[in-house]
């Protein structure tokens, strides 16, 4: 399952906005293909936050039942996925508050996550080791970075998102985002190093 | 390497340069190994976290999220359109000010009307209580101080010992307390009051007589004008009275 970026093109961006209008208007359905539309973005930026499915699943719920008690707040001016990916920033953020005893156990479960992802990935063993040790400390060194700094990196690093689109989902200007995205791979690869040497 | 040029590294690696200021990098980074390692580190990150972008499947439906919406009673709420020249928002301030200092100004009024009862007439205001008995208070005996020769002069002597610029003594004052304590002289009170202070005439002038405060001559009288007019003349009645004990002035 993997986001492409390049889909978002203006005729999605109106069908998304009428979709919205006929919701607005009690058409029920018209939400659910939004819900359907967007719930995998949402879930995988959901996902990356939390490293944990149950609780990105009950995020992504809650993102959509607030949506769409507040589809009378949504300005047609914005995609509907950037103000979607608003409201999900914010849950994650007051998710994170509220789990951070749990942290260790977290990402004690993002590195047995990524097992299964690693494995069988490259033939050579050898190799497919030293893979397995970059991929859990960038993870490692992904779940310890303060939250701002990780859904910049997520937003813009692993779904790709456009500048425009992380600088509304934040609040901030263009440059503004720019700005944060590279204080955050500047904090990611601080905290990498020093993981990668405690591995070796 | 600076912090700039690290970002520029950090900026080639993940593509945000355009292609013109990427061949000027790389062509910085061939003759730099310090810039060739970390520019190698950020392109390994951008891989690694593109393979992160592989999550594992969810299980989200239609069902659940409908059943969650339905389970707190929600629906879309409509859009309040403004409509130009209907929108009297603005209005309610002054309206409010207006009513307030309305509600102020009657009810301030009434609010000190409550605190006295004015009495016109006096007539109506007689005291129920009745008046105390005259005290006469005499002594059986005459008392019998009087001062000693010793205190007689003592009393007169001009104060000795220096005094502070407060005009509080420290060791003259002792001195002079030691001089006259009770155990070092034998004080002879012996005080004969004059007639004028006598007790008795003092204890007739304090008795609370209302016949003779009435009709005191020697006070200045105080005249009460009456709300109901005379029935000859159609002015206003006015009353005389020799105390204003039971008159509230006011209003």
């Amino acid at each position: 399952m993997r986001f492409d970026a390049s889909v978002t093109g203006r005729m999605e961006l109106d069908t998304d906005v009428s979709l919205v209008r006929r919701a607005r208007g009690g058409d029920y359905g018209a939400f659910e293909q939004l819900f359907e539309r967007h719930r995998d973005l949402v879930y995988r930026f959901a996902y990356q936050m939390t490293s944990r499915r149950d609780d990105a699943e009950d995020i992504v719920q809650e993102a959509f039942v607030r949506a769409y008690q507040n589809l009378h707040r949504y300005r047609d001016e914005a995609k509907f996925t950037t103000w979607l990916l608003r409201i999900v920033t914010n849950l994650c953020t007051d998710q994170a508050r509220m789990s951070q005893r749990r942290t260790a156990l977290e990402q004690q479960e993002a590195v047995g996550a990524l097992d299964w992802m690693t494995i069988g990935d490259i033939d050579d063993p050898v190799q497919n080791l030293e893979e397995d040790r970059r991929k859990k400390a960038l993870k490692r060194a992904l779940n310890a970075l303060p939250d701002h700094h990780r859904s910049i990196i997520i937003l813009r690093d692993i779904e790709e998102r456009e500048y425009p689109d992380i600088a509304t989902i934040l609040g901030c200007t263009i440059g503004g985002a720019k700005l944060r995205v590279l204080r955050a791979r500047r904090a990611l690869r601080d905290r990498i190093a020093p993981l990668l040497g405690e591995d070796k | 390497m600076n912090g700039k040029f690290e970002e520029k590294l950090a900026r080639l690696a993940f593509g945000d340069l355009t292609p013109e200021e990427a061949e000027r990098m790389e062509g910085k980074v061939q003759s730099n190994a310090k810039a060739a390692q970390a520019l190698t580190e950020f392109r390994q990150i951008r891989a690694g976290l593109r393979d992160l972008a592989e999550v594992p499947e969810h299980q989200l439906s239609n069902e659940r999220l409908r059943q969650a919406i339905l389970a707190r009673g929600l629906e879309p709420e409509p859009i309040k359109e403004r409509r130009a020249g209907r929108d009297f928002g603005w209005l309610w301030m002054p309206v409010a000010a207006a009513i307030l200092g309305v509600a102020i100004m009657n009810v301030k009024p009434r609010a000190a009307a409550h605190t006295a009862e004015i009495v016109m007439n006096p007539s109506l205001v007689k005291s129920s209580i009745p008046s105390a008995p005259p005290i006469n208070i005499t002594f059986k005996e005459e008392p019998r101080y009087a001062m000693n020769d010793t205190v007689k002069s003592a009393a007169t002597e001009p104060h000795i010992g220096p005094r502070s610029a407060s005009g509080v003594s420290r060791g003259g004052s002792r001195r002079h307390i030691d001089r006259f304590s009770p155990g070092t002289q034998d004080i002879n009170v012996n005080w004969n009051p004059p007639e004028k202070f006598k007790l008795e005439d003092v204890a007739e002038n304090a008795t609370p007589n209302k016949d003779t405060l009435l009709t005191d001559n020697t006070n200045p009288p105080i005249m009460l004008i009456g709300s109901t007019p005379d029935t000859e003349t159609g002015a206003p009645t006015a009353t005389e009275v020799g105390s204003a004990s039971h008159v509230v002035i006011g209003g």
